[in-house]
């Protein structure tokens, strides 16, 4: 068997379409995920019994749980209680709540690595505790999981291979769909591979030269 | 510094290439001294295939394919294969013939090669019994759901109706879930899978609508193995004329065996 390429580079736009998809999919995903998390840690500080056991239970029953079952369970259980979605609106979905559960964790990690002097600190000159948390904690924090949370986008933008079960329109289904037409299984789910290769570096590396932007005051931390 | 684990990666490569291409034309001297075929069938597409209550193979396919590998002489070993991966796993040599429902069309015919049809079925589209559909521009505008790489794929892949969404899953349970939980207005599958979803879910509000196209189902095998091809032929003819294919027929789907046009 030899490997010919022919038949999947000549529709390249098609895998290069679902590329785009699953990236487009990935960072709406990551940023509602990540936003999400943010409010059920700030909603953690508050110290309220019922809410944090609850919130404990949400990331226990996500991270617990395999996410192909999640998505089925999103777009096919769902309609039943009236919430029908679109197969990338699903996706959508089921990817922000996984990320979100993840995140939550990662950020608490983080949180609770912040020394007690900086709470201490913001209370003694009178912010709220939520200013504390937004203003004190969590930028710090934030900084400290920052490489955790790119990893966790990169596995999310990985993992989202798997809904094409869903049907949802992201670079493997494009692959499975291109390699049903041409059959050229192994070159189609090659070029895939190095679609994803590509862009779970290049957005790992973008990540990260952010990092400086973002946290502004890490380098004068990290000095110190 | 680098250089083993990179020397290893390319041993590694230059193996996977050497096991592909040393695959070599098949003979049937050389099954019945192995004593073993290995036969790749679909056991998500009932009363063809399916998994029988102790989690085996079973089916229509399955059970043919038994009879074949006894008649050869040989023992069967059957190997549970997808919509998706049936054709490669024939191609890279990890099966030696498929009897999975195969339809057979030219377009595949340049990858396998085609026994004669030893079984039928029909593409249709199955909804909800209020809407109504009885003919293909009423498909304009619907969401059609679909098992991916299935004869429904092919068949919506060269005629999409006009302004429809076609939703692709990775089998045809889910398609059918999809349309049974409103995701999708409508859902194609085989006569056959409609019958058995029936059977299984005897309240779920759907029926046969549209009859889109009919299809032989071949046995395949890989484009060089003409003497296994050959022999199956004669397998298929042999228990066509003994009344062996239509009992077996009757015993599954319910109904008499189709005229089936000869390859």
């Amino acid at each position: 068997m030899k490997l010919q390429f022919d038949d999947v580079l000549r529709n390249l736009d098609v895998l290069l379409w679902g590329a785009w998809n699953t990236l487009f999919l990935s960072a709406s995903a990551g940023f509602c995920g990540v936003a999400f998390a943010i409010v059920l840690c700030w909603v953690r500080t508050f110290e309220n019994k019922p809410a944090s056991t609850a919130i404990a239970c949400y990331v226990e029953l996500i991270r617990n749980t395999p996410f192909l079952v999640q998505a089925f369970f999103v777009f096919f259980g769902f309609p039943s209680i009236g919430l029908r979605l679109k197969p990338d609106h699903a996706a959508m979905l089921v990817m922000s709540i996984n990320v979100s559960a993840y995140a939550t964790e990662i950020l608490r990690g983080g949180i609770e690595a912040i020394e007690k002097g900086y709470t201490e600190a913001a209370k003694s000159v009178g912010l709220s505790n939520s200013q504390t948390f937004f203003y004190v904690v969590l930028p710090p924090a934030t900084q400290s999981v920052y490489p955790s949370l790119v990893s966790q986008f990169i596995l999310l933008l990985l993992g989202s291979s798997v809904l094409s079960s869903i049907s949802a329109s992201e670079l493997t289904s494009a692959a499975n769909d291109l390699q049903n037409k041409n059959f050229k299984t192994s070159e189609t789910y090659l070029v895939a591979a190095g679609i994803y290769l590509a862009m779970s570096t290049s957005v790992a590396l973008f990540l990260r030269s952010l990092e400086s932007a973002l946290f502004p005051f890490a380098r004068t931390r990290r000095n110190a | 510094m680098n250089a083993r684990p990179l020397s290893k990666f390319a041993f590694a490569v230059c193996l996977l290439f050497a096991m592909i291409s040393s695959l070599s034309a098949q003979t049937i001297s050389s099954l019945v001294s192995a004593n073993k075929i290995k036969i790749g069938v679909l056991v998500d597409f009932p009363p063809f295939g399916l998994m029988n209550r102790n989690q085996e193979p079973d089916g229509f396919d399955i059970e043919l394919a038994k009879m074949m590998a006894a008649a050869l002489g040989v023992q069967p070993e059957i190997i549970p294969v997808s919509n998706a991966n049936r054709i490669p796993y024939l191609q890279s040599g990890r099966i030696d013939v498929l009897v999975a429902s195969l339809g057979i069309t030219p377009e595949r015919a340049k990858q396998v090669m085609f026994t004669t049809p030893y079984a039928g079925t029909a593409v249709v589209v199955a909804g909800p019994k209020s809407r109504a559909l009885t003919s293909l521009d009423q498909l304009a505008n619907l969401r059609i759901a679909i098992g991916r790489g299935s004869a429904s794929d092919a068949y919506f892949t060269r005629l999409p109706p006009k302004g429809a969404t076609i939703l692709k899953f990775d089998g045809e349970a889910s398609a059918f879930q999809a349309a049974n939980s409103g995701q999708a207005d409508v859902f194609s599958t085989s006569n056959i899978t409609v019958a058995s979803l029936r059977e299984a879910n005897p309240n779920a509000d759907f029926e046969q609508k549209l009859e889109l196209s009919t299809q032989g189902n071949g046995m395949a095998v890989r484009l060089d193995a003409f003497e296994l091809h050959q022999w199956l032929n004669t397998f298929i003819y042999s228990v066509k004329i003994n009344g062996q294919l239509n009992a077996l027929y009757e015993k599954w789907v319910k109904s008499p065996l189709p005229v089936l046009p000869n390859l």
